[in-house]
């Protein structure tokens, strides 16, 4: 792949640069410090490999603003394309830019896997490292000691890419070494480990012992505390013996004591049981006993005096013995009473109706003049036929009532409607009749339409007569129409004339033929002419007969109508002319009276109609009544009545009648009731005497209801006597059980007074007596016994018995008592003593157990161990993991020391030949170590190491061209781009690295070369070499200039520059010009010293040049200072100028432009 | 209604075995950290106390007993006294490590532990207020045991347990008339479920190794007067092991993940107040190969952060470590490319399909430890070989594909991901 055209849009300093045609060899751009060669660089690699943030940063956007990047033409041998990228400043976001990649061959357009096909695949660190130099490798290179030097130039041959292989080997080793040292005398993390887990080993170990430690003390522990429970109960019997002893000593002399009064008690002997010797209770049976005497006595008198008060109760037996018959006859007593009470009742009620008889009868007679006797006699079958007669003959009479009524008011409504017909129709004729009025009415009514009827008639026969008059006016035909046959008639004439004369012969035969159509035409002109008029005529004519005949009819109409007028008027009254319209609406008025008075005649006639029919029934009704009335006296006759009794009467006859025979059935019943109740009171009295008479009592009363209440009241009596005699006979009873207890009481008292004496065997009182006394004095002896007991128990306490003391006092007795105290207390100090001992040794065992027990650290270095070994795993995997990369690595490695290292060396040893004139021939490596060799002419072997600077610089470059050349092999032609690689060489090292370069570019490796430098423009350009003068940006900007080709006589402003130097010159002739043969001189001289000039550029004063940082751009730098340095004089450039020994470490001065020259103590070679 | 029975049923304390699989041991943390097995240890007998158990039942590996441990001797012994004063009772029957035979004669145990030997089935009545409630057969660990079925309850009428330790099924479960398998030996909690009886696995009361994730406790057993059982499980653990696995996109911003593994930091706090929870986090990995984050400085100063976000206290969450997996596919044409990167993918890409490329480390180790305890360094397993070869791809990556670079992603575009239990 090479670069054609470089088209750069917007990029740093650059706007509308075009570099066309470059060189498919070797192109050099020169131009002055600051005229963009950096930034041209930096567009090639953007183009290349996208705007990383470094390029981003600096050269966008654009000074002269637009869009940032441009297009590169790149020829291949498949072909051309079009490179384009990108990058919107506003969008950094992107470090590829937008990128286009177009087929030159067919126009498609591809993208950045295309792009990165035509690169081979190499990215920007392959290109860094393997096909761009700029001055930043130099200056590492320069900056290095020579082994480190020669390290960095062995990298070259053995593996270089991204990265050197040997590089990260050796890292590899350095991280395996921190891992797992070689040099076991060096501290690494797995030995630290190892020897840290041996220690914790054998502490484990030593912390297991302790398990069986603590299993012996705490088997000490139980064993101590058996002896200790041992000890305690021995102590404690022993104690309490000493406590005993103790009180045995105090208490002797009351045990003593207490002896002596037992033995008086036992001289006692035998008594009875004190319980049963109680002189108190023979005392209260004998008190007792007297006083069950005394209550006897006492009871036995008050039974006499009750006996005697119940025989002295005066009780009648014959009585008492009827008190059931008497009170049951005393229950009738309100029965007897109801009877006397009920007959009475009846009484009155009996008398009351035979008044109401008496007052009825009476009652009746005085009214009608009829016995009571008669009254009382007056059947029911005559008073029936009476009834029926009565009744018979007052419905006639109020049937004939009835008729009258109705006469009466028929008679009335007749002349109520003839007062009526008087008052309302007093004007009108009564001879008038209504017909007659109505044919009236008629007759005007006709009058009037045949008056309207003639003059309608009139008014059309004028009418008639002045349609005949215009039509008899219009029988001379109008002038429009005339004039219309008169036109056609004279243009028939003329067109008869003219063709008459044509058919004369006057003129040729088309005449005639002509005139005979005139002819003809003529002809149908005049009979139209006449046919029109004949037409009209007609019409005329025929409208006249017709309204003539109309006019006849008119005439004869006029005539009726005329005559029947006459006809009407003389039937009609002579009234003036012209007045019929009043007459008819007067003649109607009447007529419609008429109609009204019509109904009420004919309800006259009506009525009178029928007064005359009631009157004819009346008539018959009073015959009807006499007939009634001859019944009736009849009837009265059969009835015994008088015949002046009217039909009303007779009903209160009835009445009365009936209501006396109602009284007679009451009297009767009422009659009989009373007897019976009188029979049942005398049967009752009679009853009631006989049972008085058995009783004996005499009455005074004879009443028999005093009677009842007389005996009575003496039962009542009888009962209160039984009564009070039954309650005596109950307390004489009570007294008699008192008596027979009282008795019982004495005997068992007198019972018990015996057992007393018995159960003690005392034959008397006297001796049961004794017995008392004798108890009495035992008893206070006991008591003083218990009373030394009591001393004694308090003496021992709560924890001691007396049996206890007992047996002491029984083993030692009481002299021996104190003896046996002493050498208890002897035993107890030394249990005391055993005990302490115990304890203590027992609480020692018991701290030790707890110590080991609670001792964690044993967990602790268990846990510990536990992280080393989990630690010794993680770096075993991390050193086995570094140690496969190693090995990984060293396969690779040996791949390129095999195969590609000798053809990489053998094509740098060519062009180090070249480089350095034949003086060193040969670059190789031996099998094994990493020492780059250089063979000189001689023959003789040199280690990098030991080589000058500037031959170092030219193995460097050979390596460096050899490796292009490697990677073309590979498939990866890529241009090479070069800034200011040879500034070290002196003047003919320049040459022949220029011709290598040169020839290198001609074997198909594109090479881009940018300098600042007028002699390398010049020799360029004088080996072939495409070199281009870089135009100012401005110019670029404002006039779109393009860089020139150098030599083309274009005037540019480096040409105009007459004060150029060649470095060569300067050192050995500072003031001189430049001479061509000059160079030898200081080649021969520079070897000598080994020497060669050096030119330092850095960003700082007093620091060192950091040469791996990622944001240094060694280039842009250069540039920057260039730009000073172009400030200064000539002069002083050539005085400032130095020699520097390759093996001095320089103390690199980066202050800026001043101090870039300044001298460094080696003074320059004269 | 009270329980008819309520007993505690408590495994494989392993008391003298500490926390493991950690590779730094901060100061703060390391009473916590090897006191962890004896506090849990502890809260089962504190329960057994609160809740007046009938008995314990303790079914083997309590600790080693050739250990040497003597704080767990002392540990048990004081925790059986303590017991032994409520008059509850302590049925314990030997694991793989723990013979109770073996306890030392001279330190009598309390008379309320009854221990079981391994060669026999002993029967044991366990009686409340002179009534027989119910009957447990028990046996220590016997590895030539095979059938359960010679724990035979058929005679009892009572509630019946089987106690043993061993690795069995729930198709060994075939000893008759057994209501409650009591078994020992497994760290994780696990119940065997067969119709009419369960074999329960309580489990460790605490979790020792990174693989023994999640909560570790013991079991509570109740049994009513119907004869039904419910078994509570009652968690002990103080230190706990709880991994996180984070999706993360490749081009991840450090900022917007530590927003995420805070929040998720906060969430293990809130979930576990009371335990020190150790975490693993493990980043997995999506889209576009990133070296930056391939990177153990990348990983390390995010393990740092997080141990200064949350591993302060005693409680909390201490990060043990910050793994990012593997990527899930490289760039092809690394391994296509013509470069030291393209023929060391390539080398071990070769290595990693062939195994009969011998991975000769020992060239590479010091001569003088040859031999030493160290001298397996160099040897390479089977097992790991592929294990070792991925990361010596990573590790080629890390050196010789650093250019390439990816731009840090703006957004959050982190993936909660799963939680790995």
């Amino acid at each position: 792949m090479k670069i054609d055209n470089l088209n750069v849009d917007g990029f740093g300093v650059w706007k509308g640069l075009q570099v066309d045609g470059v060189s498919e060899h070797l192109t050099l751009f020169c131009g002055q410090n600051e005229a963009g060669k950096t930034t041209m660089m930096q567009f090639i690699r953007s183009m290349m490999f996208g705007f990383s943030p470094g390029r981003l940063s600096k050269y966008t956007p654009p000074v002269y603003g637009g869009l940032a990047g441009g297009n590169v033409d790149l020829l291949t041998p498949t072909g051309t394309y079009e490179v384009q990228r990108h990058v919107d400043p506003n969008r950094h976001a992107d470090p590829i830019g937008d990128l286009t990649v177009i087929d030159g061959n067919d126009g498609s357009v591809h993208g950045r896997a295309q792009l990165n096909a035509l690169m081979s695949d190499v990215d920007e660190s392959i290109f860094n490292n393997v096909f761009a130099i700029g001055l930043r490798e130099i200056q590492e290179l320069g900056a290095l000691n020579s082994t480190d030097a020669a390290e960095h130039l062995y990298k070259l041959t053995s593996g270089m890419d991204r990265v050197s292989l040997i590089d990260v080997m050796k890292d590899l080793r350095r991280r395996r070494e921190e891992i797992w040292a070689s040099d076991p005398e060096n501290e690494s993390k797995l030995t630290l480990l190892s020897v840290r887990r041996t220690k914790l080993t054998r502490e484990i170990e030593d912390l297991k012992q302790r398990s069986k430690r603590w299993s012996r003390i705490a088997a000490e522990v139980t064993d101590v505390t058996h002896q200790l429970a041992d000890i305690d109960v021995e102590l404690e019997d022993v104690e309490r013996e000493s406590r005993l002893l103790e009180i045995a000593i105090q208490i002797s002399e009351r045990w003593q004591n207490r002896r002596l009064i037992d033995e008086q008690i036992n001289a006692f002997g035998t008594l009875p049981n004190p319980r049963d010797v109680s002189v108190e209770e023979l005392d209260q049976c004998n008190a007792r006993i007297t006083q069950q005497k005394e209550r006897i006595d006492q009871i036995k008198i008050q039974r006499k005096k009750i006996k005697k008060e119940a025989m002295a109760l005066p009780i009648n037996r014959q009585l008492y013995a009827q008190k059931s018959r008497i009170e049951a006859i005393s229950e009738h007593s309100p029965w007897v009473e109801s009877l006397e009470r009920q007959v009475n009742q009846l009484q009155e009620e009996i008398d009351k109706i035979e008044n109401g008889i008496v007052s009825e009868v009476d009652g009746l007679g005085s009214q009608l003049q009829i016995r009571a006797k008669d009254v009382k006699d007056l059947g029911n079958r005559g008073l029936r036929q009476l009834e029926e007669a009565g009744g018979k003959l007052a419905g006639e009479l109020e049937r004939m009532e009835k008729l009258k009524e109705e006469l009466d008011k028929t008679e009335f409504d007749v002349t109520q409607v003839k007062d009526r017909i008087g008052s309302s129709f007093g004007d009108i004729n009564p001879n008038e009749s209504y017909e007659e009025t109505s044919k009236h009415v008629n007759r005007l009514r006709r009058r009037i339409e045949l008056e309207e009827k003639i003059d309608k008639l009139n008014r059309s026969r004028l009418g008639l007569e002045r349609d005949i008059d215009s039509i008899v006016a219009e029988q001379v035909l109008p002038v429009n129409k005339l004039s219309i046959i008169g036109v056609a008639f004279i243009a028939g004439m003329v067109l008869l004339g003219f063709g008459l004369l044509n058919v004369g012969g006057a003129f040729s035969d088309a005449s005639t033929s002509g005139g005979l159509v005139l002819m003809i035409c003529g002809l149908i002109a005049f009979f139209v002419s006449m046919g029109l008029k004949y037409h009209w005529e007609k019409i005329a004519k025929d409208e006249l007969d017709d309204f003539r005949h109309q006019l006849e009819i008119n005439r004869q109409q006029m005539k009726r109508s005329k005559h029947e007028r006459e006809e009407i008027e003389r039937q009609l009254p002579a009234t003036a002319i012209g007045q019929w319209d009043m007459d008819l609406q007067d003649a109607e008025g009447r007529l419609t009276r008429l109609q009204d008075l019509v109904p009420m005649e004919n309800r006259i006639q009506k009525s009178k109609a029928m007064a005359e029919e009631v009157r004819r029934h009346i008539q018959t009704q009073e015959r009807t009544i006499e007939t009634a009335r001859g019944q009736w006296k009849a009837s009265l006759r059969t009835a015994g009545l008088p015949d002046a009794l009217e039909p009303h009467q007779l009903k209160e006859i009835t009445q009365r009648s009936e209501r006396i025979s109602n009284f007679r059935v009451r009297l009767d019943q009422l009659t009989s009731e009373k007897n019976q109740r009188q029979k049942e009171l005398t049967a009752l009295n009679q009853r009631i005497n006989t049972m008085l008479y058995e009783t004996g009592v005499q009455f005074k009363n004879t009443s028999l209801t005093d009677r009842l209440n007389q005996i009575n009241s003496a039962i009542n009596d009888q009962r209160s006597m039984v009564g009070a005699r039954k309650e005596l006979a109950s307390k004489y009873k009570t007294l008699r059980s008192r008596l027979q207890k009282t008795k019982r009481e004495l005997d068992k008292a007198l019972g018990k007074r015996q057992r007393l004496l018995t159960s003690v065997g005392a034959d008397s009182e006297e001796l049961y007596r004794q017995f008392d006394i004798k108890h009495k004095d035992r008893r206070k002896l006991m008591m003083k016994r218990d009373n030394l007991s009591e001393q004694i128990d308090a003496g021992l306490g709560a924890n001691y018995k007396q049996e206890d003391l007992t047996e002491l006092m029984d083993a030692y007795g009481q002299s021996g008592l104190e003896k046996r105290w002493e050498s208890v207390l002897t035993k107890i100090e030394e249990l005391k003593d055993n005990q302490a001992n115990l304890q203590q040794q027992r609480g020692e065992f018991l701290q030790e157990v707890k110590t080991l027990g609670e001792d964690s650290r044993m967990d602790e270095a268990r846990m510990e161990l536990n992280i080393i070994d989990a630690k010794i795993a993680v770096l075993k995997k991390e050193w086995q993991k570094l140690a496969v990369s190693t090995q990984m690595l060293e396969m690779i490695r040996e791949t390129y020391e095999s195969k590609r290292q000798p053809e990489t060396l053998k094509e740098a040893s060519n062009y180090l030949t070249r480089l350095t004139e034949d003086h060193y021939v040969r670059i190789w490596t031996r099998l094994t170590g990493e020492d780059l060799l250089v063979d000189n002419h001689e023959g003789e072997t040199i280690s990098v190491d030991k080589l000058s600077r500037g031959t170092r610089e030219a193995v460097y470059l050979s390596l460096r061209m050899a490796l292009v050349g490697a990677y073309a092999r590979r498939g990866a032609v890529i241009p090479m781009v070069l800034d200011d690689v040879l500034v070290n060489f002196d003047g003919r090292r320049t040459r022949a690295a220029a011709e290598v370069l040169y020839d290198f570019s001609r074997n198909g490796y594109q090479i881009l070369m940018f300098t600042c430098h007028d002699h390398m423009r010049d020799l360029f350009h004088e080996l072939g070499a495409d070199v281009r003068i870089l135009p100012d940006h401005k110019d670029v900007f404002e006039n779109q200039a393009k860089p020139v080709r150098f030599g083309d006589g274009t005037a540019v402003h480096a040409e105009e520059d007459h004060e150029t130097i060649v470095f060569e010159n300067s050192v050995r002739h500072p003031a001189d010009p430049i001479r061509e043969e000059e160079p030898r001189h200081f080649e021969a001289q520079a070897e000598t010293f080994d020497a060669i000039p050096v030119e330092y550029v850095a960003p700082q004063r007093n620091s060192q040049i950091e040469l791996d940082t990622d944001n240094y751009d060694a280039e842009l730098e250069y540039e920057l200072s260039a730009v000073v340095n172009d400030q200064h004089s000539h002069q002083r450039l050539r005085n400032e100028l130095v020699y520097v020994t390759p093996n001095q470490k320089l103390p690199i001065d980066l202050s800026g432009n001043d101090a870039i020259w300044r001298e460094v103590g080696v003074q320059p070679v004269r | 209604m009270a329980d008819a029975i309520k007993f505690i049923h408590a495994a494989d304390f392993h008391l003298d075995q500490p926390i493991r699989g950690l590779t730094e041991l901060p100061a703060h943390l390391r009473g916590r950290l090897a006191n962890a097995p004896y506090d849990a240890a502890g809260k089962v007998f504190d329960l057994a106390v609160a809740e007046r158990v009938d008995f314990v039942l303790l079914s083997g590996d309590l600790f080693d007993i050739e250990s040497g441990s003597a704080r767990a001797y002392a540990f048990l012994l004081s925790e059986f006294q303590r017991l032994a004063e409520k008059n509850i009772h302590i049925y314990w029957c030997g694991g793989e490590f723990d013979f109770p035979d073996r306890w030392p004669s001279s330190v009598a145990l309390p008379d309320n532990v009854i221990t079981f030997s391994s060669s026999i089935i002993d029967e044991i009545e366990h009686r409340r207020d002179g009534e027989r409630i119910c009957a447990i057969f028990a046996s220590g660990f016997d590895s030539k045991r095979l059938s359960l079925a010679d724990f035979d309850g058929s005679e009892s009428d009572t509630f019946n347990i089987a106690m043993t330790y061993g690795q069995f099924e729930p198709g060994n479960l075939t000893g008759p008339n057994i209501h409650y398998w009591a078994l020992g030996g497994k760290h994780k909690a696990t119940v065997l479920e067969k119709t009419d009886t369960m074999g329960v696995y309580p489990g460790t009361p605490q979790g020792r190794r990174p693989q023994e994730t999640g909560a570790h406790g013991f079991k509570l057993c109740r049994v009513d007067g119907k004869g039904k059982l419910r078994v509570q499980t009652v968690e002990t653990d103080s230190v706990r092991f709880l991994p996180q696995k984070v999706s993360i996109s490749e081009n991840v911003a450090l900022k917007s993940l530590k927003e995420t593994l805070t929040e998720r930091g906060m969430k293990l706090i809130s979930d576990c107040p009371e335990q020190l929870v150790l975490t693993r986090w493990y980043l997995a990995t999506e889209g576009e190969f990133n070296p930056r984050i391939r990177k153990v400085e990348w990983a390390a100063e995010l393990l740092e952060w997080l141990r200064d976000e949350f591993g302060r206290g005693e409680e909390g969450v201490w990060s043990t470590d910050v793994k990012v997996e593997a990527p899930k596919s490289l760039p092809s044409q690394w391994y296509e490319e013509d470069t030291i990167l393209g023929e060391y993918m390539r080398a071990v890409a070769r290595y990693q399909s062939d195994d009969s490329l011998k991975l000769n480390l020992h060239q590479y180790m010091p001569q003088t430890v040859k031999g030493d305890a160290m001298a397996n360094v160099g040897y390479v397993s089977r097992e790991s070989r592929d294990s070792i070869l991925r990361k010596t791809g990573m590790m080629g990556i890390e050196y010789l594909a650093a250019h390439k670079e990816v731009a840090e992603a703006t957004s959050n575009e982190i993936d909660l991901g799963i939680e790995i239990e």
